[in-house]
């Protein structure tokens, strides 16, 4: 019962959050002194008749606030209206750029969160001895090197050592796509190893020193069941609370990636905009990353009162 | 890695701290140093290889001396760098001060709207404030600056609050001292010192989202260059001649890493109780600033 209130409270928050967010949004991108009406024209004549044109089809002569209301009734059911620039319908043109982004969020976290425990029970289990202080080093080294670097690095290093490989190319089979995306998300699972396996392992060494290890030693139980029915359990709880705004904050540093890799994704979409002054494209991306973020966090908040249910619901 | 009580030269923070102070020396003497006019292009030496004569890292498609361009950007990135950290601690601290000294009504409006900045990730906070005052140097600082500052807050805060009960609180009001002496006299000078180490590895975040507003093409504007711009134009360039990114790159590493293990030696110093603790709120702090943007 407090739970559903809980949850209750916390979905309502979240869907003002969004609402203000939204009007923010909007309301500072029509702030800034570019003229939407010369980011639509661009290089044609602008004669009048085009002027008059674009501001009925864009609904410019009307008072912003009713501008606001017509651009997020549209948001709510699902129609984003068009682009500034092309005449692009844009949820179109997201539907085909974001299976690039989820892939990448979905296979880095995945391939990050499987390593980052490994590494961090390893680490955990045979803390002070070599194979723990390589480890913690590494990861230490890791966690401070911005990962943007590290793809440079990489995308370097294969595109003059290893041959055949492109990061260019066509996606239309699965395999085709998962030979682009692949690379990226290893290395984008990076910073998930660096920073989750860290949590991991100095969580662990907490639970590890618990009392209530001894009694399970006592009772003799074998050392899997110590180690991952009873310590595990316990120490896992601030690794997914973490990894989770990680993933959840993912979507929006994919960005950099797709930059890096030229990968056809919503980030690309975002910087092209923001570079053109392309507001429609420029309000929905930021506003659909935010609201990723803040539903991510939400479940983690809940899933997290299930993992854990001395936690006080506030 | 374990320091003695009270040694503040443990061979981490000597090595780091060399690499800090000559990439600081360089960068401010870089007019000096720089063998060539990091501007001046030379069409007789376009993709000149690194290490050949007169071009310690190569030239690019201009001929543009690469070592030159790296030392003169380097003041460019480490100032910025500077100016976010500052921007973030004077307002982030004296916000957070007020906020945890008077408490109340203020305090529960300025933490709303905080809550709500930092509930978007930093770098699409860049990415809008970009997109509403056009991009440029300027603009980068003040947007990463300002997703610094709600943390800075919270930590001014927090602190004042068990601060503010301390018995010299006491004794400078019964002295009728005013309350903006007691902040910012009497109290700043005790909250300050633990958060300077913060500071510090904040410099280094600072200069890695510098770097990638610059390199996505939204900070630091032409003819200007920082780090992130030498990334950009080396990106360019990565069929021609791949040192124009690899020298860069590596550059960024070293000082960020190097930041990162100078400021664990401060915390170290500073707070000798967290020397074996695992400093689960640095990594919240981290959670925040550095891993999201950058994952």
């Amino acid at each position: 019962m407090k739970r559903t209130a809980y949850i209750v409270k916390r979905l309502v928050s979240m869907i003002f959050i969004l609402f203000v967010a939204s009007f923010l949004i909007f309301f500072l991108l029509r702030m800034s002194d570019v003229d939407p009406l010369s980011v639509m024209i661009g290089n044609n004549r602008a004669t009048d008749e085009l002027k008059q044109t674009l501001t009925e089809r864009y609904n410019l002569d009307k008072p912003l606030l009713i501008q606001y209301f017509i651009w997020i009734k549209g948001v709510l059911v699902g129609d984003f209206g068009i682009d500034y620039i092309d005449g692009q319908n844009i949820r179109e043109l997201i539907a085909s750029r974001i299976p690039v982004t989820l892939g990448l969020v979905t296979m880095s976290s995945v391939i990050g969160f499987i390593i980052a425990i490994a590494l961090g029970v390893i680490s955990s289990l045979k803390n002070g001895e070599a194979t723990d202080s390589v480890l913690s080093a590494v990861m230490l080294i890791l966690s401070g090197t911005p990962s943007f670097l590290i793809c440079i690095l990489v995308l370097i290093f294969m595109t003059q050592y290893v041959p055949g490989y492109t990061f260019i190319g066509s996606y239309s089979t699965f395999g085709e796509f998962m030979q682009r995306i692949t690379i990226p998300s290893i290395i984008m699972s990076l910073s998930f190893v660096a920073m989750l396996g860290r949590i991991t392992r100095s969580s662990m060494i907490r639970q590890l020193q618990s009392p209530y290890i001894g009694t399970a030693q006592a009772k003799g139980l074998d050392g899997f069941s110590v180690t991952f029915k009873h310590a595990f359990h316990n120490a896992v709880i601030p690794v997914i609370t973490a990894g989770g705004y990680m993933v959840a904050g993912a979507i929006g540093s994919t960005v950099i990636i797709e930059q890096i890799f030229s990968l056809p994704g919503i980030g690309g979409l975002l910087i092209t905009a923001i570079q053109e002054s392309n507001y429609p494209i420029i309000q929905i991306l930021v506003l659909f990353m935010l609201a990723v973020y803040l539903v991510m966090s939400f479940l983690i908040d809940i899933l997290y009162t299930v993992l854990d249910p001395r936690v006080e619901l506030k | 890695m374990k320091n003695k009580a009270g040694v503040f030269f443990t061979p981490v923070v000597t090595v780091t701290g060399i690499i800090l102070a000559a990439v600081l020396l360089i960068s401010v003497f870089a007019d000096f140093i720089a063998p060539y006019d990091p501007l001046a292009t030379d069409p007789t030496s376009i993709y000149a290889a690194a290490f050949s004569e007169g071009h310690i890292f190569s030239t690019d498609g201009l001929g543009r001396d690469l070592f030159s361009r790296l030392i003169c950007s380097a003041r460019t990135s480490i100032f910025n760098a500077v100016l976010v950290v500052a921007f973030e601690a004077i307002i982030g601290v004296s916000v957070g001060l007020l906020c945890g000294y008077y408490g109340g009504f203020l305090d529960s409006i300025i933490t709303r709207i905080w809550d709500l900045v930092s509930a978007v990730p930093p770098l699409l906070l860049s990415f809008l404030l970009i997109s509403v005052f056009g991009k440029g140097m300027y603009t980068g600082i003040i947007a990463i600056g300002i997703s610094y500052i709600p943390m800075t807050a919270k930590m001014a805060r927090s602190m004042i609050m068990t601060e503010k009960k301390a018995v010299y609180v006491e004794a400078c009001r019964s002295m009728g001292m005013s309350d903006a002496r007691i902040i910012f006299v009497h109290i700043l000078p005790n909250v300050i010192t633990t958060m300077i180490s913060q500071f510090t590895l904040d410099i280094g975040s600072a200069i890695t989202s510098m770097a990638t507003l610059s390199f996505l093409g939204l900070g630091v504007q032409a003819p200007d260059a920082d780090w992130g711009t030498l990334l950009k134009d080396g990106m360019g360039n990565i069929y021609n001649s791949p040192t124009l990114l690899i020298i860069p790159a590596l550059c960024i590493m070293i000082v960020t890493v190097s930041i990162n293990l100078f400021s664990d030696g401060i915390q170290n110093y500073i707070d000798p109780s967290q020397r074996k603790l695992p400093a689960f709120k640095k990594y919240e702090k981290r959670l925040h600033n550095e891993v999201l943007p950058f994952c």
